[in-house]
């Protein structure tokens, strides 16, 4: 595989929240607004990158039993600073985002990108994995995140786009983009487009229905 | 699904026939049905087919449209003279002006027309939102139209307020059918009401104009359910207002459209069932479960017991219950399934009631959640069935 298609594939063709429908938790929490969302992305790529890099350095002289143990064990100390540097510097989006940062650790694209890619791969392609995967994740995060803020409370990044029928405008806020449930339907709708504009990416039927048969009576 | 469904149309070479093709289909097929029936092994054959089956729900909902109708016009008028304003806003209080309405005057004939002007356009926006999303449908998955949009438009209008923005009927009502029917396969493959799921995406997005479904197009006029009042202070608050059962279960209450009577509702039902096209066993079992909440939270002391033919007529419990829960595809559809169905929405109607401050009436939100449950429901009742014959057999053989 080129590096080329290392990068780019996740973005569409093999993107881990569309196709592989990992870290879907975190696409429904953080994205009410698109602030959070973006903080969010940068703290995904930059643990990506840095788990898929130390994995990928170490992967000789890991031993196989244990190699989790210490994958997790990396996650965990990379988020832990991305947690700590957001506290520092972005106190009011740390708020925002709560336990989300921390559960980074938990998300299955990361692990998911250590044990598949940077185990058995040099450390220049698992880096670009980890950047290629985690710019596929945001870019999905900040979709939803811009529909459901736009949508929602009429802004982008807090500044009004549509101007609000209470302030004299014309649109009146749809609340349902507020509340999580709404961001499956934006993940969904998402993956329907993708889906259509690729449809190499839709899973064959497990339970197809039997056609009905027909008889002519008129 | 209406029989002659999956006949996917060959050869539509040319775009414009493509596009046509569902059109055309689904105008001929409103006035008369189509010749592809099923004659297969599981199904009856019969003249009724699932048109007619979808047809028998608009019918039974008649009286309660007359009945709800003429009482939108009685609380429009009310909700006037409490405001002190002679005419409504907007377009519909010019064109009912222009006919020459007059709030103070007004008879039985007049609140028909008033609740009218405000009904048919909503009907008209939903119908046409709805025809548009199966006439899409059809055309991109190249099949015939299928039968269902009347009857889910229908009755989701029916459970809107009179002042519901006619833009927000189309979003809700396309909410319902492409998120509730058409992601699933369209008809017969859904899960839980197409008109139910419009309904609460308003009820979630647009809680201002969509409330309890009793909005009045007065401005200034709040208009409250009897369920707020019981929430607020229960059966006596009730009577202090000087509210009379009967007046309530014959339909004079405020509340969405057609709803708000619960004898209309129980004559469509008793049709449904006359018809074969609703199960009576859904429909007693809710009755049933309303009845037993409301024995039990009454022994628990809640502040909302009334008797239990109050917590019958009030919300959109008898038009929830007649109409969306005998949905014949989302329903259970075993015996024993049926009735554990209806008991479950019984049951839970009187636990939001009771324990939930923040909605008064949770009619909707119990159907649906039963809806969700009905395979399950039904998955139980088949094993348990399956377990019964099993021993019966063994005790044969013994």
């Amino acid at each position: 595989m080129s590096l080329q298609r290392v990068v780019l594939d996740p973005f569409v063709n093999n993107n881990p929240v569309t196709l592989q429908v990992l870290g879907v938790c975190s696409a429904l929490a953080v994205t009410r607004t698109l602030l959070p969302a973006l903080i969010m992305s940068i703290a995904v790529i930059a643990v990506l990158a840095y788990a898929n890099v130390s994995v990928s350095l170490i992967r000789h002289i890991m031993p196989r039993s244990i190699r989790i143990i210490i994958e997790v064990t990396l996650i965990a100390s990379a988020v832990i600073v991305v947690d700590e540097v957001l506290k520092a510097y972005a106190p009011e989006v740390s708020r925002i985002l709560s336990v989300f940062v921390g559960l980074i650790i938990t998300n299955c694209i990361v692990l998911g990108r250590t044990e598949s890619f940077a185990m058995s791969n040099a450390v220049g392609p698992s880096l670009l994995d980890g950047i290629g995967n985690g710019v596929g994740y945001s870019l999905v995060l900040v979709f939803v995140a811009s529909c459901r803020e736009l949508l929602g409370t009429g802004a982008l990044l807090g500044y009004p786009v549509l101007l609000l029928a209470a302030d004299g405008g014309w649109y009146v806020p749809n609340l349902l983009m507020t509340l999580p449930a709404s961001a499956f339907f934006v993940i969904a709708l998402l993956i329907w487009l993708v889906r259509s504009w690729r449809p190499a990416q839709v899973e064959v039927p497990e339970h197809p229905v039997a056609p009905a048969e027909f008889q002519e009576t008129a | 699904m209406a029989a002659g469904d999956e006949v996917r149309w060959q050869g539509a070479s040319t775009r414009t026939r493509r596009w046509a093709r569902p059109a055309a289909q689904l105008a001929a097929t409103a006035l008369y049905s189509s010749p592809h029936n099923t004659a297969s092994a599981p199904h009856v054959r019969d003249a009724a087919n699932v048109q007619r089956l979808f047809f028998y729900f608009v019918a039974a909902t008649f009286p309660a449209v007359l009945i709800g109708l003429w009482n939108q016009g009685l609380q429009i008028g009310q909700g006037l003279a409490e405001s002190g304003l002679t005419k409504l806003p907007g377009w519909r209080g010019v064109v009912l002006a222009g006919m020459g309405w007059d709030p103070l005057t007004a008879g039985a004939v007049w609140n028909l027309l008033v609740g009218l002007v405000y009904f048919l356009p909503l009907l008209a926006v939903a119908l046409a939102a709805g025809l548009l999303w199966e006439v899409l449908f059809a055309t991109l998955l190249r099949r015939a139209p299928q039968s269902g949009v009347l009857m889910s438009s229908w009755l989701y209008v029916l459970l809107l307020p009179a002042n519901m923005p006619l833009l927000f009927a189309a979003l809700g009502i396309s909410f319902g059918l492409v998120f509730g029917k058409h992601v699933f396969g369209g008809g017969g493959k859904y899960i839980a009401s197409p008109a139910l799921l419009g309904v609460l995406f308003l009820y979630f997005s647009y809680p201002a104009q969509m409330g309890d479904g009793a909005g009045l197009p007065v401005p200034g006029v709040e208009s409250r359910t009897i369920l707020a009042l019981l929430a607020d202070g229960g059966i006596e608050r009730i009577a202090q207002n000087g509210v009379a059962w009967l007046d309530v279960f014959v339909g004079r209450q405020p509340g969405a459209l057609g709803t708000t009577s619960a004898l209309a509702c129980a004559a469509g039902a008793l049709f449904l069932v006359l018809v074969r096209a609703a199960s009576a066993r859904i429909l007693a079992g809710a009755l049933l479960g309303l009845i037993i909440g409301n024995w039990l939270a009454a022994a628990s002391g809640a502040s909302t017991s009334a008797p239990w033919y109050w917590h019958a007529s009030l919300g959109s419990f008898a038009f929830g219950v007649a109409f969306i829960a005998t949905d014949p595809v989302a329903a259970s559809v075993t015996r024993a399934g049926r009735w554990i169905y209806g008991l479950l929405i019984g049951l839970l109607v009187v636990l939001i009631r009771t324990a939930d401050p923040a909605h008064p009436d949770g009619t909707l939100f119990s159907i649906l959640l039963a809806s969700l449950f009905a395979p399950l429901i039904d998955y139980g009742a088949v094993r348990a069935q399956l377990y019964r014959r099993q021993r019966r057999r063994r005790a044969l053989r013994a």
